[in-house]
């Protein structure tokens, strides 16, 4: 067990080692000691913001799965990271450029709360039915999300960056905007940790077990909106960490969210600093959107995944 | 002391519970028998604080439980469901030890005691989704038991238990009596029923139609209004059949 959390604590570190020095322009160690600005203006935030935004979309695919007890539910997959997005072109097509992460967080629970009530039926969220709420809500939010970066005059390549995701225009304002928000969230999930191991069994004997249920709920949905809200505002749609990450942790280290919550921080974090190191050296020195990188090794793991369940719920 | 006064539930308008009033003292087995939909499930649920009463109150020493906050009623009554489903491979062991949430988690000792005496001690680190029916009862059973609750409520115990291990329940339950525990279940089968309770309340419809000790209380003309069927009587053994037509 201990073996296995040092793995993933190794997996984060080669990450962000490959990450440091891999990209457009290669930087040596010596450079960054003297002081490389491409290396402490450009590549560190950029890095850090990966993190960040692996963690936090990790750590919503955790809350989310837990909350609607389904394992396939994600931010990206029930289109909250869609809705987030909506809510970033809303805010500049309206020119509250303030507003972003505020908007984005309207954006992000307005659309949960939507494919919520689509797919519950009598308190549960049967899978078909969820998946298929999250189809049906990225397919609009996504038509609306293009619709609005015409009108907001942004040429095709900025459609692309919102709807795939990149760090490429990840600066210092993106990390101390969304790294207190990030930490503050991390520090409240892990204080639910035991509320989301009881909330496994549904709301009504979660309250029979003294889980103060609608509480913790509303607790849970605000928390997961608002670290994908963070995510998509500063880097745009980036799909499947928030669904891959969690089911690792648990293959590796068991499904208790005192473990998973921390381990799902690392684990995504390096996953995305990782996949971002390969979307600007794949094709250098142009890039790849790394959303698609994630998408490529995230939606084979999903199938099988999906697969998977329908095989034990026969 | 329980003591259920005057309480009545609605489901969308409609009165799902009618007027209850009981008493029950420490060492009661109490059996709810009732006919699909009379209420049984639903008086669970509500000393349970799944359902909120219209009106009417549930004491216990004194405490109201109904208006309990969900942690603190959680440490005076337990609940082992007739259906509950759970995902993610959680091992026996740490969902036993799910029962210690009302206390923060604290409670080894509780944990251990439950686990022996359910004997799971061979399953402890097997995953909850390995688990055969009855295994997985015996199970959500010792989650309940680790609550160490002052009232112990069930709904169909005994479905999906071998004969083997409603003997070791029966045995369980016996045990806990006398310690002051009060137990509340809700029976389809009613010769298992009469094993080992005391007290005995037949619903309909949402009414109480009758409570009090089994003795008094169990007739064949309450059988037959509960349930809308003709029933007869062993004379010798004293089990209860549906008559042949």
């Amino acid at each position: 067990m201990k073996r296995r959390g040092l793995l993933i604590f190794l997996l984060l570190i080669f990450s962000i080692f490959i990450s440091l020095f891999e990209g457009s322009v290669r930087i040596s160690l010596g450079e960054i000691m003297t002081g490389s600005p491409v290396f402490w203006k450009i590549r560190l935030p950029r890095i850090i913001n990966a993190f960040m935004v692996g963690a936090s979309l990790s750590l919503s695919g955790s809350v989310l799965q837990a909350l609607f007890r389904n394992p396939l539910a994600e931010p990206y997959l029930l289109g909250v990271s869609a809705g987030a997005a909506v809510g970033v072109s809303i805010s500049i097509l309206l020119k509250l450029a303030w507003s972003i992460e505020l908007c984005s967080f309207l954006g992000s629970m307005f659309s949960l709360i939507l494919v919520y009530k689509i797919a519950v039926r009598n308190g549960f969220l049967p899978t078909e039915d969820l998946l298929l709420a999250g189809v049906a809500i990225n397919a609009l939010l996504s038509a609306l999300l293009g619709f609005l970066m015409y009108m907001v005059g942004r040429e095709l390549h900025g459609l692309l960056f919102w709807m795939w995701g990149s760090f490429g225009t990840s600066s210092w304002g993106n990390v101390i905007r969304g790294f207190p928000i990030f930490l503050f969230t991390f520090f409240l999930l892990v204080r639910h940790a035991d509320d989301l191991n009881i909330m496994l069994w549904g709301d009504e004997h979660a309250l029979q077990m003294g889980v103060d249920v609608r509480r913790v709920k509303k607790s849970l949905l605000i928390s997961s909106s608002l670290i994908t809200a963070i995510s998509v505002a500063s880097s745009g749609i980036i799909g499947f960490v928030g669904l891959v990450t969690p089911h690792i942790v648990r293959i590796m280290l068991g499904p208790d969210h005192k473990v998973l919550l921390p381990f799902s921080v690392l684990l995504g974090g390096g996953i995305l600093v990782l996949a971002d190191a390969l979307s600007r050296s794949l094709v250098s020195p142009a890039e790849v959107p790394v959303g698609l990188i994630t998408a490529l090794g995230g939606a084979p793991f999903f199938i099988y995944l999906l697969r998977k369940w329908r095989k034990s719920d026969a | 002391m329980l003591e259920v006064k005057g309480v009545s539930v609605a489901y969308n308008g409609k009165l799902v519970l009618k007027d209850i009033n009981f008493r029950l003292e420490k060492g009661d087995f109490l059996a709810i028998l009732g006919a699909n939909g009379a209420g049984k499930s639903t008086l669970i649920k509500l000393l349970s604080g799944v359902v909120k009463p219209l009106s009417g109150s549930a004491c216990f020493e004194g405490v109201d439980l109904l208006s309990l906050p969900p942690r603190e009623r959680a440490k005076i009554v337990a609940v082992v469901p007739q259906e509950v489903n759970f995902i993610f491979p959680f091992s026996v062991e740490e969902v036993v030890a799910m029962g210690r949430y009302p206390y923060g988690g604290r409670g080894r000792k509780e944990v251990e005691w439950a686990i022996t005496k359910l004997a799971l001690e061979d399953l402890r680190n097997r995953s909850l989704s390995s688990l055969s029916g009855g295994e997985f009862k015996r199970v959500i059973i010792a989650k309940a038991l680790a609550q160490t609750p002052k009232i112990l409520l069930l709904d169909e115990p005994i479905s999906h238990l071998d004969l083997k291990y409603q003997a070791l329940l029966f045995k369980l339950l016996r045990e806990l009596l006398d310690r002051g525990l009060i137990i509340i279940s809700v029976f389809h089968e009613l010769n298992i029923a009469f094993q080992g309770i005391n007290k005995i309340m037949f619903l309909k419809d949402g009414e109480m139609l009758s409570f009090g000790s089994l003795h008094e209380n169990l007739t064949l003309n309450i059988l037959r209004k509960t349930f809308d069927v003709d029933i007869v009587k062993c004379e010798s053994c004293g089990n209860i059949y549906l008559k042949n037509e």
